[in-house]
């Protein structure tokens, strides 16, 4: 069975630096993907210009600070300001990490891993199910990079990250790039990862930058996508089909012709890959 | 059985790895959750789990900074960047972050400066400090309806004075103002200016944080328009002479930092 989660083409993350460059030229671009927590507490000029670019792109909206897997349990704050950004934008898809960032009361900002065990699984399928009632309608949580491994964990990153979405109901955003990263720092066959995820369950793919720091590979966002990963790319094309894609690129932000090139080097990939040519298929989202 | 020789739980691991980010370069007040997490990490690697928590501990430090940098862009040029970042260095290591939002990151800085040593050379640190993060909350506070003159005329005397909640105050003896115009590289020098000085943030057309000086009286009225007083409540409990009050409603409106009423 193939994703059944709405095929919107390659897009890539609106960021400050562009903003200008989007309103003033409306260039091409499938669509856009947004970090809900610069939007959902900012009634400012944020809010303003994201009204703009809504006018004419579909968004999706990727968060950052869900923190999922936390065993303190969820933001009820954060909930209720993340479903009134929702409400408002009506989102195309909606994200985030597969992951914590804050414990003991303190935010620590980054996407920290969890073990691989049952009593994890236990408590994130509980909280998307919370999410997920919560805000009214489906997420998708991405695999994150990580740096070291949990000598408890029960099992691979892939049963873990499938057995959650298949318990909770939820969908999977594949990032193709932390699988290249975590397969080069945790020791294992990135196809073995790719290859264990069921199709239906992944709605969306990230390709982004990594850094090598000869002893690991560490997740940046930086600098254009490796040969490697686009290769991976096109594997997960062939098993997951017609998946929308998101480019990532989040320090050292290039010209946005530059995301343009990599977001066309993926539809091309996309057209040479699949049997139904980027060019010829429906998209389906529109601008509302 | 030891904690060491069982399983760990879920909340054990994240309340370690919290302290392991969280700790400073000096790692002695936490050094034994150091070890007890360490030898549950793993790496397949010559890299110890120690080095590899390292990412994570610079990561956090290096997150908060920028953040710290963007809103407190002038006490940065004021100290300069090797003081900036010692002072962003002792403020992480002091205060855990409470947001989980890195634009919203800071709040506690001015208070935090208060008792600095850097405010012996610098005494103005603590009001520049809450004038910038003033206008981090203008620049994201929602804005509704502004009250228009014809609503205003048909309230009279009853009109419900509310502000923006993007309209914030500071009352400062030190010369912010000039300081924040000021081209100059060089670290200024400022002398207590030997009156209070009432400042008024608010968003520009462009959406984008603004400060001027006000008089003290304009000030106070806006104060009290906090609290929802009605045109002549406000009026009452500060006189003020009607060719003035007229002329800063007036202006206050055509900036929009009034609520229409009836929103
Ligand atoms: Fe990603």
């Amino acid at each position: 069975m193939k994703s059944e989660w709405p095929k919107l083409g390659v897009g890539v993350g609106l960021r400050t630096v562009h903003y200008e460059h989007v309103l003033n030229h409306i260039p091409e671009m499938d669509w856009f993907e947004i970090v809900s927590e610069n939007f959902m507490d900012s009634g400012g000029r944020p809010r303003y210009i994201l009204d703009k670019i809504r006018e004419h792109y579909p968004i999706v909206m990727h968060g950052v600070s869900l923190s999922i897997g936390s065993a303190d349990g969820l933001d009820q704050e954060y909930l209720e300001r993340l479903k009134a950004l929702i409400d408002e934008v009506d989102p195309q898809l909606v994200s985030d990490h597969l992951c914590f960032s804050n414990a003991g009361g303190d935010q620590l900002h980054d996407l920290l891993p969890l073990p691989h065990t049952d009593e994890a699984i236990r408590l994130v399928v509980k909280q998307v199910k919370q999410v997920q009632d919560f805000i009214e309608r489906p997420i998708m949580l991405e695999n994150v990079s990580s740096y070291f491994s949990f000598k408890h964990s029960e099992m691979p990153e892939w049963e873990f990250i499938t057995t959650i979405a298949e318990e909770a109901g939820c969908g999977i955003l594949l990032d193709i790039n932390n699988i290249y990263v975590n397969a080069f720092n945790h020791k294992f066959d990135p196809l073995t990862f790719i290859n264990a995820i069921p199709p239906h369950l992944v709605g969306q793919f990230h390709l982004a930058g990594h850094s090598d720091h000869d002893t690991y590979l560490f997740d940046t966002h930086v600098g254009p996508i490796i040969e490697d990963v686009w290769k991976l790319y096109q594997v997960a094309l062939k098993r997951f089909g017609c998946v929308s894609t998101l480019i990532e690129w989040d320090s050292h932000i290039p010209p946005f012709q530059e995301l343009q090139d990599e977001a066309n080097r993926a539809k091309k990939l996309m057209n040479i890959t699949l049997d139904n040519p980027y060019d010829q298929r429906r998209l389906d989202a529109h601008p509302s | 059985m030891t904690k060491e020789d069982s399983t760990p739980t879920l909340r054990d691991i994240q309340l370690a790895m919290r302290n392991a980010v969280r700790a400073g370069e000096h790692v002695d007040t936490h050094v034994n959750d150091h070890q007890w997490l360490s030898q549950h990490l793993e790496t397949k690697s010559t890299d110890s789990p120690e080095k590899r928590l390292e990412i994570y501990r610079v990561g956090y430090f290096i997150r908060r900074n920028e953040a710290l940098s963007v809103t407190y862009e002038n006490i940065k040029k004021v100290l300069g960047q090797d003081a900036f970042s010692v002072l962003c260095y002792e403020y992480i290591v002091a205060c855990g972050s409470k947001t989980y939002n890195l634009n919203a990151e800071g709040e506690d800085l001015p208070q935090f400066l208060k008792t600095h040593w850097l405010k012996e050379q610098y005494p103005y640190l603590p009001d520049l400090a809450q004038l910038e993060w003033l206008f981090q909350l203008t620049f994201d506070a929602p804005s509704y309806p502004a009250l228009l003159p014809e609503t205003a005329a048909r309230y009279g005397d009853f009109l419900p004075l509310t502000l923006q909640p993007h309209v914030q105050l500071l009352k400062t003896n030190w010369p912010l103002l000039t300081l924040l115009n000021q081209e100059t590289k060089e670290t200024p020098h400022l002398t207590p200016l030997g009156r209070p000085c009432y400042i008024l943030v608010h968003r520009d057309e462009n959406h984008q944080p603004i400060s001027r000086e006000i008089e003290p009286n304009a000030f106070y009225l806006l104060k009290k328009s906090r609290s929802r007083s009605t045109l002549s409540e406000v009026c009452e409990a500060v006189l003020t002479d009607p060719e003035h009050l007229t002329h800063w409603f007036a202006n206050w409106m055509q900036l929009g930092i009034f609520q229409n009423p009836s929103h």
